[in-house]
C-alpha cells in the first residue's frame, strides 16, 4: 500500500512550477543546500496563507468534479418518530462532520432509495402512515438532510455510505494534510495549485494559467464518478465560456 | 453570534484568500500587553502593520475566545486601542484580512465591501444550485389568513404541507391566476382543510393558501436556504468543497469594480471559473437527488 502523500510531500512541485524556493530546512539538514544561498521560501507567496490553501482548493475541486472520496459503513442512529435528518453538525446521531452527501443507507440489507417528490406523489398521505420497524425508503434533501419513509416506533440503526470532504480541519493548513486522492491525481493537483498562484499576476501569467486549469478539468472528466453515469458531454458546456483572459492581438 | 458553517472555513480564511490574491496585507500579529481604562483596552502588539481605526480584526484568533472587534486607535507601530467583551491573554494572535491599501483616504477594496461580494457570491451560487434546504414543520398563518411569512431564510419553498392531526400532508403548487380561471369566487370559499399553496401576486417572502382555515393553520415547509450576510466568524451553509466556487464569483467581483484595480480579464476569467464551479456542483446536487444513483464505488 503507498504511503500517504501529504501537501508538504507535494510542495516542491508546486514551488518549483512557480520558480519559487522551499522553506527553510526543507526536506534537508538546515545548513544550506543550496549554493546561491539557504532557501528561504516561498518568497512572493506566502506558503500557509496562498500555497497550502490553493493546494487544499485542487484537492477540493477534484473531489467536487470527481465524487471519490467517501466514508462508507458509517453506523448511524435514527430517532424515533422523526422524518428528517440533519446531515450537517449531526454528529450526535453518528454522521461525522465534513459530510457532503448521502449516497446509501443499509438495515442491514440496501434500502430503495427515492424522492420527496415521489413519495408525495406516489403516496401523499406517507408522513401519516404509523411509524413502524422497517424502513421502506429514504430520501436526500440536498446536501442538508435525509429522510425516511416511515418513521421508526424506536432508534434504529442504519448504515450508511457519503460523500465526505477530503479535507477536514480549521485553518491555517500547515501542509501534514494528507491527499485523499490516488496517486494519479497528485501531479495535476499540483498543476492546479501552481496556476492558480499565478493567476494573480494577470495578463500572459493568468492565460497560460488558464490553459493548465482546463488541463485540469480535462482530467477530472476522465477521472470523475459521476462523468461515468452522466452525459459525456456534461463537463464540455459550462467551460466554453472560459474564452481567453485579457485577449490580445497577434500581429 | 456566529453562525455555524456545514464545514471548517469562515468568511474570515475566504477574505485571508482574497487578500492574498488582491495584493492586500493582512493583519497578523500577537498581543504582548493588555491593559484597559474606562471598558477600553489597550493592547500592545508585535506590530500593528495594516491595522487601522475602523478595520475590523479577529481577536483571539484560533482560541474558544475569539471575537470580532473594531480598531479604535492605532497609537503606534506596536499599540493598539479596541474594545473587548471576551476575555484575551497575552499570546493571543490577531488576524484579520483588513484591506489596508490606501486606507483611510482612497481605499482599493473595503472590509465591508468584500464581505457584501461574498454574501452576494453565496447567494448568487445557491440559486444557481440549491444545495442547502431547510425543514421547518411549525410554520403558521393566521386564522380566516390568506397568506402567512415564509421562513426568513427561505429562498424557495420546494414543498409545503398542511399539519394535520395525524401528520403533515402535502399541498399541490398552483397560482392566483388558475385559482381565478377554476372558480372566481375562490376567495370567498368556505374555510376548510387547505388543498393548494401559491405565491404570486402577493408580499415578498410570503405564501398564501385555497382554502383558508379558521383556526391557526400550521405548516411543514420544506425550503432552500440563502446565506444572510455575512460576519467575519460566520461559516457557510454548505460544506468547504464548494467554497472555492464561491471565492472565483466574489474575485470576479473584486475585479469588475471601477478603480485603480480593475481587471477585466481576469473578472471574466474568475466569472468563469465560477461558472464551471456551479456546472460541476449543479451535477452533485443532480445526482445526490437521483433515485436511480448510488454513486457508490
Amino acid at each position: 500500500m503507498a504511503t500517504p502523500v501529504t501537501l508538504y510531500d507535494l510542495l516542491p512541485d508546486v514551488l518549483s512550477r512557480i520558480e519559487e524556493d522551499l522553506p527553510p530546512a526543507f526536506n534537508s539538514p538546515p545548513t544550506p543546500p543550496n549554493p546561491d544561498g539557504a532557501p528561504d521560501g516561498p518568497i512572493f507567496w506566502n506558503l500557509m496563507g496562498e500555497v497550502y490553501v490553493q493546494m487544499v482548493d485542487a484537492i477540493f475541486e477534484a473531489a467536487m468534479a470527481t465524487g471519490l472520496v467517501q466514508l462508507s459503513n458509517v453506523q448511524v442512529t435514527l430517532a424515533a418518530n422523526t422524518t428528517y435528518f440533519a446531515l450537517q453538525n449531526n454528529t450526535s446521531i453518528g454522521i461525522p462532520k465534513g459530510v457532503i452527501a448521502a449516497m446509501r443507507m443499509r438495515a442491514p440489507f440496501s434500502i430503495r432509495k427515492t424522492t420527496l417528490k415521489a413519495l408525495d406523489d406516489y403516496q401523499p398521505a406517507w408522513q401519516q402512515t404509523t411509524p413502524g420497524s422497517q424502513i421502506i425508503s429514504w430520501f436526500p434533501l440536498g446536501l442538508s438532510y435525509f429522510g425516511i419513509y416511515p418513521q421508526q416506533a424506536a432508534d434504529s440503526q442504519v448504515v450508511m455510505d457519503f460523500i465526505y470532504s477530503p479535507i477536514n480541519q480549521t485553518r491555517p493548513y500547515d501542509g501534514t494534510q494528507v491527499v485523499p486522492l490516488q496517486q494519479e491525481f497528485n501531479d495535476i493537483l499540483t498543476q492546479y495549485a501552481a496556476a492558480m498562484l499565478r493567476s494573480k499576476e494577470g495578463g500572459a501569467e493568468a492565460e497560460e494559467a488558464d490553459v493548465v486549469f482546463q488541463a485540469f478539468a480535462t482530467r477530472m472528466k476522465k477521472l470523475s464518478a459521476f462523468q461515468m453515469r452522466m452525459d459525456s458531454l456534461d463537463y464540455s458546456p459550462a467551460f466554453g465560456a472560459a474564452a481567453r483572459v485579457n485577449p490580445r492581438e497577434v500581429v | 453570534m456566529a453562525i455555524a458553517g456545514a464545514g471548517y472555513l469562515t468568511a474570515l480564511d475566504v477574505l485571508c484568500d482574497l487578500s492574498y490574491q488582491l495584493f492586500e496585507p493582512i493583519a497578523n500579529t500577537v498581543i504582548t500587553s493588555i491593559s484597559s481604562s474606562g471598558g477600553e483596552f489597550t493592547l500592545g502588539v508585535i506590530s500593528s502593520a495594516s491595522l487601522y481605526a475602523g478595520a475590523l480584526i479577529a481577536v483571539g484568533y484560533g482560541t474558544a475566545q475569539v471575537e470580532i472587534t473594531t480598531v479604535d486607535l492605532v497609537v503606534n507601530s506596536t499599540t493598539i486601542k479596541v474594545g473587548l467583551v471576551n476575555a484575551h491573554n497575552v499570546g493571543d494572535k490577531i488576524f484579520a484580512p483588513t484591506f489596508p491599501v490606501q486606507q483611510p483616504t482612497d481605499p482599493l477594496w473595503t472590509q465591508a465591501e468584500m464581505l457584501a461580494y461574498l454574501s452576494s457570491a453565496c447567494n448568487d451560487f445557491l440559486t444557481d444550485v440549491p444545495l442547502v434546504y431547510g425543514v421547518n414543520p411549525a410554520v403558521n398563518i393566521q386564522p380566516t389568513q390568506q397568506n402567512g411569512l415564509l421562513p426568513s431564510d427561505c429562498m424557495e419553498p420546494m414543498r409545503v404541507a398542511f399539519q394535520m392531526p395525524v401528520g403533515p400532508y402535502p399541498m399541490r403548487e398552483t397560482s392566483q391566476a388558475n385559482l381565478d380561471a377554476y372558480d372566481y369566487r375562490w376567495q370567498s370559499a368556505q374555510p376548510g382543510a387547505p388543498q393548494v399553496y401559491f405565491r404570486d401576486k402577493m408580499p415578498l417572502q410570503n405564501f398564501g393558501i385555497w382554502p383558508r382555515v379558521n383556526n391557526t393553520a400550521v405548516f411543514e415547509i420544506v425550503y432552500s436556504r440563502r446565506q444572510g450576510p455575512m460576519q467575519l466568524l460566520d461559516g457557510f451553509l454548505f460544506p468547504d468543497m464548494f467554497v472555492p466556487v464561491v471565492k472565483y464569483r466574489t474575485l470576479s467581483f473584486a475585479y469588475s469594480k471601477d478603480g485603480e484595480a480593475r481587471n477585466p480579464g481576469l473578472a471574466k476569467y474568475f466569472a468563469a471559473r465560477y461558472e464551471f464551479g456551479a456546472k460541476v456542483a449543479g451535477m452533485i446536487l443532480a445526482a445526490v437527488n437521483d433515485p436511480n444513483l448510488e454513486m457508490a464505488q
